[in-house]
């Protein structure tokens, strides 16, 4: 490729738009390879197992109820002993279904994964991709 | 450890991120920055003022105005400076280019892929 500054106007917007096109297309491949890993597929199976397994729904539903219900006492950091002892058990019963575990390991197998490669992205372009790549820019961006 | 799919379609992908104009010109831009001392050191003059109002302001009193002086004078230079502030341009560009990039990958995985490379508690 000619280096932008070295071409008209006309071409330099030209090469620019087939660069941007080009990294795009890119962007597609490495996530349909993403997609394709065995990571990526052994999570799908788990979220669909997690989904058919009414004792996983009714531990996350438990959990989830009783965290709406402390809200307010866990952000004002005022939740009584008694009360957070209750969620630590909803939370452990929750992480001790079967179909749940599996789903944590394969989330974090794949997230694995994600980091893995986020890091030769960013080893090739002198950016860290991971820290840039949200458009919130979460706590890092 | 990624498989050589995985290993080159990162590869592959860093390669053509690194044509696009908005990373050539963050990574250019932060090439000038470096190799200026002078835009170095105005920032590091910039950083040492900031530090110094912040620090007065954390101990419960108001900076003097012989510190806010400096410090207003500090961020006049930063403004004035052609290579720190075309840095800066190129690193917001940049910061707004990666993320409708990062949704492209998204896309083609199904899921967030920014979410899922974001580091540990992050």
């Amino acid at each position: 490729m000619l280096h932008p500054t070295t071409l008209d106007p006309a071409d330099r917007a030209a090469a620019t738009r087939a660069a941007e096109a080009e990294a795009l297309s890119a962007a597609g491949a490495f996530g349909a390879t993403l997609r394709a890993s065995p990571e990526f597929t052994a999570l799908m199976a788990a979220d669909r197992a997690l989904s058919k397994d009414p004792a996983a729904t009714s531990a996350i539903e438990a959990f989830q109820l009783r965290q709406a219900e402390l809200r307010v006492e866990l952000m004002m950091g005022v939740l009584p002993d008694a009360q957070r002892v209750e969620l630590e058990r909803l939370q452990q019963a929750t992480y001790a279904v079967p179909s749940v575990t599996a789903y944590v390991a394969a989330t974090a197998a794949f997230q694995s994964v994600c980091r893995e490669t986020a890091a030769v992205v960013s080893a090739q372009i002198g950016i860290d991709f991971a820290a840039n790549c949200r458009s919130a820019g979460g706590c890092c961006g | 450890m990624l498989s050589t799919e995985l290993q080159d379609a990162a590869v592959a992908f860093g390669r053509a991120l690194l044509q696009a104009p908005a990373v050539a010109a963050s990574r250019a831009a932060a090439e000038a920055f470096e190799n200026d001392p002078a835009a170095q050191g105005l920032m590091a003059d910039l950083r040492e003022q900031q530090g110094s109002v912040a620090r007065v302001q954390q101990s419960g009193l108001a900076p003097s105005q012989e510190q806010v002086d400096r410090l207003r004078l500090c961020q006049a230079a930063v403004r004035a400076n052609d290579v720190i502030m075309a840095h800066l341009r190129a690193t917001n560009e940049v910061k707004t280019y990666l993320p409708a990039v990062a949704l492209e990958v998204s896309a083609a995985l199904g899921t967030d892929y920014g979410n899922l490379a974001a580091p540990a508690g992050c």
